[in-house]
């Protein structure tokens, strides 16, 4: 087939971190290529450079059979070139329909938007991938799988010879996730190439035509799916292999840490009651608006419920602020990294540490900088973050790696009650599997924890009961050991 | 929006070196006048008066807000502490003593904290935009103050109060001295104290500084409730400086403080802005203020001055950004030309 990119030699450093040593890369006119490897070895950099975003040290770029000096960001739109960056630079505040088109209707000019063509450009690019969403509706107030959707769109509404796609269903439901690949399937075959980068193995096997597995930098083999499996593939991008082991909960008659009863807040869920013990991984899942996240954020205080009672180790409680979640131990780490879960100019530090400021005060009560600094070091360490240092703004970091400082940053403050929202989007293979043994160890010691996840399989993997909420109630709950993934999903779609 | 020059860590460096430059320069404009120690002595009796007024505007622009009110606010503090000096020692004001002194800035500081609280308060919780309330604020506390003092100059401060403002220690203006505590005091505030560092992740998230268990709120109020300490701080020199008090004292240093911010490296959307940067930026205008007047420029000529500054950093910013992307777009093409497609950019 023949070669639509080249890339020879391609070195690209930042302070204190070589990125790229040295890549060589050729992408295949209309093919679906994914992109693997561990959080931080370089794939979004890649993306980066193929889009103009950044420029390599040194090395060569071949559009087409033609050497390109830089892809500036206009240069790489008019050779058909589309990217949906990880973190999918949306406009928040505008509507759906103008993030849609905005591109489109700036290139035609004239000054004034016709607001017609804005809607129509909209509609086409949605009916492309069969979704249907609100044109009106303000992005910033849709959920991150909806906004995701919405990236989607508007790159679908160009010319498109390549879309590159950097963990797109990092946060997208099963459902969603489908319809994805079943329009990466129809680009295709329309002669559109796919870069495709994700963490989740099953979906790269379902999809792919060939996969480039990158360690540290460096591309260490390009192959063919039916060459590889996934624990080849795993130990391709890490050298190690994985483990896999089930959560068992070892004491069934442990007190109950936290009691939920008739909590209920209107359009967003009714009388839901639940329990947590202590030591227990209670899974918790459903589709996008099914009120999963808004009975997390009601527990700790974003949005308190209206009517209902929370009891945290048999004590009533009221639960009106995230100071009074804090204070009753429970902590929450928010589905969205970068608009609830992390202050992206400031440090790794400054992040890590921002829940507990009050438990590192020294003399005269002031914050101990080097008791600050020690605890952003073990955290750093505990999760593996890849960080040359902790003063390192956390907006430098790889996106699995930033999630990993969301997900330090609350268990630094040891709470009681854990509540992890997707916590594990956009974490490689790894490093997912060592969070889940950090949760695991941390139930071992009496922690209660709450996962709401999209993945069933995550689910069943790594608690011991899973809710499934569908229309703001708790409609089943199955045991996790008995269960298999399909059959959550399925009680997950059930009418309700 | 500001110049990435100001932004970047050796930002301060740059600061440093512009200040070195523009005394040097000063200097050779003005040998017989400049470099003198009276001159020190000078512009350290009136530096205080920029840097309080500059440190209010940046805890406010650092947690992504504005305080327009700070000179209102000066104002105000001055004249309940006149009033007050009235009301307790009559007309023996000049003669009362430290005591009475004391107790009319604790009136006045109150007062100027009870003002900010109020401001905070709107913002955080009522959620009205800083500008907006600020704006608001000013407008009504300059009202109040032709009102209370009908547009006259109050005068007649006891000797401490001069002090304050106006005494030596040794060869060091007292104001000089307060002034070095107060940043003292606030390097410690800002770097290890939950609200100051809890101010700067609100700055640059409020809603992530929400949901790491900051009470963005409190911290709001007690952000306005500081920066118009700096206005009551402000007072005290000035009433001590001039030995009156006056509806519209120092308007012009609205701006000045404002540009203090700016050269400082304060994003005026919140979040970063360092106390080095500040005190740096605020010694630079102080020399530049002073060296202008020296060389016996109108005053109209210095007002139009500061516009004049923040306008080339405006454009130096966008300059710098500019002659980056042409000199790597050269380079790329030079490259290119000499061994076609071998290196692509140049990377920083
Ligand atoms: N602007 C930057 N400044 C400094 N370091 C950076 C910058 N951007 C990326 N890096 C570093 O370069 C390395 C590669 O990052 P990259 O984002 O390409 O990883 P990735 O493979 O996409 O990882 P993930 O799977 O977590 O998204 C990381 O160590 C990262 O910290
Ligand atoms: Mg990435």
């Amino acid at each position: 087939m023949e070669e639509f990119l080249r890339l020879e030699k391609i070195h690209k450093s930042f302070v204190g971190v070589h990125a790229l040593k040295g890549v060589d890369f050729t992408l295949r006119k209309g093919e679906i290529h994914c992109l693997v490897g561990e959080n931080g070895c370089g794939k979004s950099t890649l993306i980066k450079i193929i889009s103009g975003v950044l420029q390599p040290d040194s090395g060569r770029i071949v559009v087409e059979g033609q050497p390109v000096a830089s892809l500036g960001s206009a240069a790489t739109m008019a050779r058909g070139i589309q990217v949906i960056y990880q973190d999918l630079s949306l406009f928040p505040n505008l509507t759906v329909a103008e993030n849609i088109a905005i591109a489109e209707v700036k290139e035609r000019g004239g000054g004034v938007v016709d607001w017609d063509e804005v809607r129509r450009i909209a509609r086409a690019a949605m009916a492309r991938i069969r979704v249907d969403l609100d044109l009106d509706a303000e992005v910033g107030e849709l959920p991150i799988g909806v906004q995701q959707l919405v990236a989607i769109c508007r790159a679908l509404t160009s010319d498109l010879k390549l879309l590159i796609l950097d963990e797109p269903t990092a946060s997208l439901p099963k459902h969603d996730i489908e319809n994805l690949l079943s329009v990466v399937r129809d680009l295709q075959a329309h002669g559109i190439a796919v870069l495709f980068v994700s963490h989740k193995l099953n979906e790269i096997f379902a999809v792919a035509e060939r996969i480039t597995v990158f360690r540290d930098g460096e591309r260490v083999a390009t192959l063919p799916p039916n060459e590889l499996d996934d624990d080849r593939l795993v130990a391709l991008m890490t050298g190690r292999t994985l483990a896999r082991k089930v959560f068992a909960f070892a004491d069934a008659s442990a007190r109950k840490v936290l009691e939920v009863r008739g909590l209920s807040k209107r359009n967003h869920f009714a009388d839901v009651s639940l329990e947590l013990r202590a030591g227990e991984i209670v899974g918790l899942t459903g589709l996008i608006g099914s009120g999963r996240t808004e009975l997390a954020l009601a527990l700790f205080g974003i949005s308190p419920a209206e009517s209902g009672e929370i009891r945290v180790e048999g004590k009533p409680v009221q639960i009106r602020s995230v100071q009074d979640a804090v204070a009753a131990g429970i902590a929450y780490v928010p589905e969205n990294r970068l608009v609830q879960g992390l202050v992206m100019k400031h440090s790794v530090e400054a992040n890590v540490t921002a829940t507990v400021l009050d438990r590192l005060l020294g003399r005269l009560g002031l914050v101990d900088p080097a008791r600050k600094q020690a605890l952003a070091r073990e955290w750093i360490k505990a999760l593996g973050i890849k960080v040359s240092n902790p003063a390192v703004p956390v907006q430098t970091l790889s996106g699995g790696n930033q999630q990993k400082v969301v997900i330090a940053k609350w268990l630094a403050a040891s709470p009681r009650i854990l509540i992890l929202d997707g916590p594990t989007v956009g974490v490689d293979v790894m490093a997912k599997a060592a969070i889940h043994d950090y949760v695991r160890g941390l139930a071992a010691r009496g922690m209660a924890v709450l996962l709401i996840t999209d993945e069933e399989a995550e689910a069943v993997a790594n608690t011991n009961r899973i809710l499934i909420m569908r229309a703001g109630r708790i409609r089943d709950e199955i045991v996790a050991a008995a269960a298999e993934a399909e059959q959550v999903q399925q009680l997950v779609e059930a009418p309700s | 929006m500001i110049p990435a020059f100001l932004q970047r860590p050796s930002a301060n460096r740059t600061l440093a070196g512009v200040l070195v430059a523009i005394v040097v320069l000063m200097s050779a404009l003005n040998p017989q006048r400049f470099p003198t120690i009276g001159n020190l002595i000078s512009m350290s009796y009136q530096l205080p008066i920029i840097a309080f007024l500059s440190l209010g505007m940046m805890v406010a622009m650092v947690s992504g807000g504005i305080n327009l009110a700070i000179i209102a606010t000066a104002n105000f503090t001055g004249i309940v502490m006149a009033l007050l000096l009235r009301a307790v020692a009559g007309d023996a004001a000049e003669e009362a003593g430290a005591g009475v002194a004391l107790l009319a800035m604790g009136g006045g500081l109150a007062a100027a904290l009870v003002l900010g609280a109020v401001m905070g308060w709107l913002i955080a919780y009522v959620e009205v935009p800083a500008i907006l309330t600020t704006l608001a604020m000013m407008t009504l506390l300059n009202g109040v103050n032709l009102v209370i003092t009908k547009g006259y100059t109050l005068s007649g401060f006891p000797e401490f109060l001069l002090g304050v403002g106006n005494g030596m220690l040794g060869p060091v203006p007292i104001p000089f001295l307060i002034l070095v505590a107060v940043v003292m005091g606030m390097a410690v505030f800002l770097r290890r104290t939950r609200t100051g560092l809890g101010l700067y992740l609100l700055g640059s998230n409020p809603i992530a500084a929400g949901y790491s268990n900051l009470h963005v709120r409190a911290v709001l109020v007690r952000t306005y409730a500081l920066s118009s300490a700096f206005s009551a701080l402000t007072a005290f020199i000035m009433v001590g400086q001039l030995n009156s008090v006056k509806a519209n004292y120092a308007e012009s240093y609205l701006l000045v403080s404002v540009l203090a911010c700016f050269l400082g490296g304060v994003d005026p959307f919140g979040g970063t802005g360092t106390l080095t940067g500040m005190v740096l930026a605020v010694v630079i205008l102080q020399v530049v203020s002073t060296g202008v007047n020296l060389l016996r420029m109108d005053p109209f000529f210095i007002q139009a001055l500061w516009g004049f500054i923040i306008l080339v950093l405006i454009a130096a910013g966008f300059l710098g950004e500019r002659l980056r992307e042409v000199r790597r777009l050269r380079a790329a093409r030079l490259a290119q030309q000499a061994a076609p497609g071998s290196t692509v950019g140049t990377g920083p």
